[in-house]
């Protein structure tokens, strides 16, 4: 019974960590599911939106700059990694691993150092209200609201000619330039708004816990992988809400059953093996089993 | 871009060359300075053995393939160094796979909302209103296959032939002035076959487009078109107008186009 109590007290942070952590598994989502170029950049991408908004900060800036900075930033990362798939024909997992690890190097160059606080700068919280940094309950608000405006964003733009178009490169990506649709423009800003979405998600992290980590992107790639799959599960994909509602739901999810994991007694170490075998076994459970896989799998 | 040249042919294609694998053991001249002229509203049939050219030909006309040498020139306007999705803004294309005619996992209606903006600026508006759905169901009502009415159901729930009807919708759902067909029939069945080249007919006749119809059936080259072109080894070796086309019949066809494939044969 203590252990639960342990993870029942834990519900609120756990669930402000899985709403800003379900902007990565949104970022996993859209490469993978809408323009299926499957991108995992997140992991540099999301530690790149936290070091500019803190190095931005520490220089002066004010928290709202800072933050459409780094978003910016992140834009920049993701329309790399697609030029990089799309100029030099590299597979786009590759390119995104490539800008990962580039992206390393430049993450320590923007902080000068690997680990950046933020004491004493008024965050982006703060500034919309002193009361946030000392209330989950309003951070849970706060959170939730980005949360929904993000997916209903995300859902109105996809309905849109332009949104079409991105849905089009993925669904044919030799029918869509036959309709006047560029495929390196669209890939290029599809990747582009993922990787600024994970970028929001690294900025706003870093002004909630006061300091931006070199490292803080370690990981991210495989709980996002692992909250696409588990909200999938649960909203399915029948329609585009709910595939746009599934990365959401699913890293809310995801978030709770580790802090459940780990209240059972599971060692934090060893939580990355356990999300690993996960995702391999929700991948390959159709293998297994011997049913036939529809070739659109993850 | 706008073209309006009205007093120049609708597709010049001047000495086309296009070598795969050059200077290699697998080199091959798929086509071999290729020249031919389109008038506005020819309906072209293309017929020619595998291997003929006659797949390069469009894709060298869409943008697909780069030619090594000569020009692609629509109605006085040179296209050749455009990408395919500059050239989509004047070209329309049915792709033989009715996998690749349509996008699956987009519904009807947005399938051809995606095309009713071939070649305009795509923007942040709603792609699909009352007023559009209203016209796309009136476009597809007339080719009786009921999709009017399941405009929600997604492309890839589609049968072949229904597939490929809204392919053709799509194509030509914004005037082009070309119309490519690449053997849009052959993966059919005869029955269907016949409803998607009625339905071709129809869109051609109705909206008078300038169609270039690669196709493998010799009856449908001969029934379809006022033009047809025989290719071989990546030329053109036989090119009749609707006079002569008119009495040919299958024999006939197989008969003169086999007299140029061992003309070739001979000359080679």
């Amino acid at each position: 019974m203590e252990t639960l109590s342990l993870f029942w007290n834990l519900v609120p942070v756990t669930l402000v960590q899985g709403l800003i952590y379900s902007l990565i598994a949104l970022a996993i989502m859209i490469p993978f599911r809408v323009l299926s170029v499957p991108d995992l950049s997140s992991e540099g991408v999301f530690p790149l939106g936290a070091a500019v908004t803190t190095a931005l900060m520490t220089a002066g800036l004010h928290s709202v700059w800072a933050t459409l900075v780094a978003v910016g930033a992140g834009f920049l990362a993701g329309v790399t990694t697609a030029m990089i798939h799309l100029k030099f024909k590299v597979h786009s997992l590759l390119a995104g691993i490539l800008t990962v690890t580039m992206l390393w190097s430049i993450n320590l160059r923007i902080m000068g150092k690997p680990n950046t606080p933020l004491f004493g700068f008024e965050t982006l919280y703060e500034w919309i209200s002193p009361e946030i940094l000392g209330s989950l309950p309003l951070q849970i608000v706060l959170f939730g609201i980005m949360a929904i405006i993000l997916i209903l964003a995300l859902w109105w733009l996809l309905q849109t000619d332009v949104g079409l178009g991105l849905r089009g490169i993925g669904a044919n990506p030799q029918l869509a330039p036959a309709l006047g649709v560029s495929l390196v423009a669209y890939t290029a800003a599809g990747l582009g708004l993922a990787s600024a979405i994970s970028a929001l998600a690294g900025a706003l992290m870093a002004q909630l816990q006061g300091y931006a980590d070199v490292g803080m992107g370690i990981g991210m790639l495989v709980n996002g992988l692992a909250s696409v799959i588990i909200g999938e599960a649960i909203t399915g994909r029948s329609t585009l809400l709910r595939q746009i509602s599934a990365p959401v739901v699913g890293a809310i999810v995801y978030y709770q059953l580790s802090s459940l994991a780990l209240a059972l007694g599971l060692n934090p170490s060893d939580l990355k093996l356990v999300t690993g075998l996960f995702v391999l076994l929700t991948i390959g459970w159709p293998y297994l089993v011997g049913r036939k896989v529809s070739s659109t799998g993850l | 871009m706008s073209l309006s040249n009205r007093n120049c042919p609708a597709l010049e294609l001047d000495k086309l060359r296009v070598v795969f694998h050059p200077g290699t053991p697998n080199e091959r001249v798929a086509l071999d300075d290729l020249t031919l002229t389109l008038e506005s509203g020819d309906f072209v049939a293309v017929i020619g053995s595998n291997g003929a050219g006659k797949s390069t030909l469009l894709n060298v006309i869409s943008g697909a393939v780069l030619p090594d040498q000569g020009r692609v020139v629509l109605e006085g306007h040179d296209l050749t160094g455009m990408a395919v999705h500059q050239r989509a803004a004047y070209i329309g294309r049915v792709f033989q796979d009715p996998m690749l005619g349509t996008a699956p996992a987009l519904s009807i209606e947005e399938n051809l909302a995606l095309a009713a903006k071939r070649g305009l600026r795509r923007g942040f508006g709603l792609a699909l209103n009352n007023a559009n759905r209203k016209r796309f169901a009136e476009l597809l009502a007339p080719f009786g296959l009921g999709l009017e009415t399941r405009m929600r159901v997604l492309a890839g729930k589609l049968s072949g032939g229904q597939r490929q009807v809204l392919a053709l919708l799509m194509a030509a759902l914004r005037k082009p002035r070309l119309l490519l067909l690449d053997e849009h029939t052959a993966a059919l069945d005869p029955g269907t076959a016949d409803l998607v080249m009625q339905a071709t007919r129809r869109i051609v006749e109705e909206e008078k487009l300038t169609a270039l119809m690669i196709t493998h059936n010799m009856e449908q080259a001969i029934h379809f078109g006022n033009r047809l072109i025989a290719m071989n080894a990546g030329r053109v070796h036989m090119d009749v107008g609707r006079d002569v086309k008119k009495g040919l019949t299958v024999d006939d066809l197989v008969k003169r186009f086999g007299e140029a494939a061992d003309h070739q044969l001979l000359k080679a």
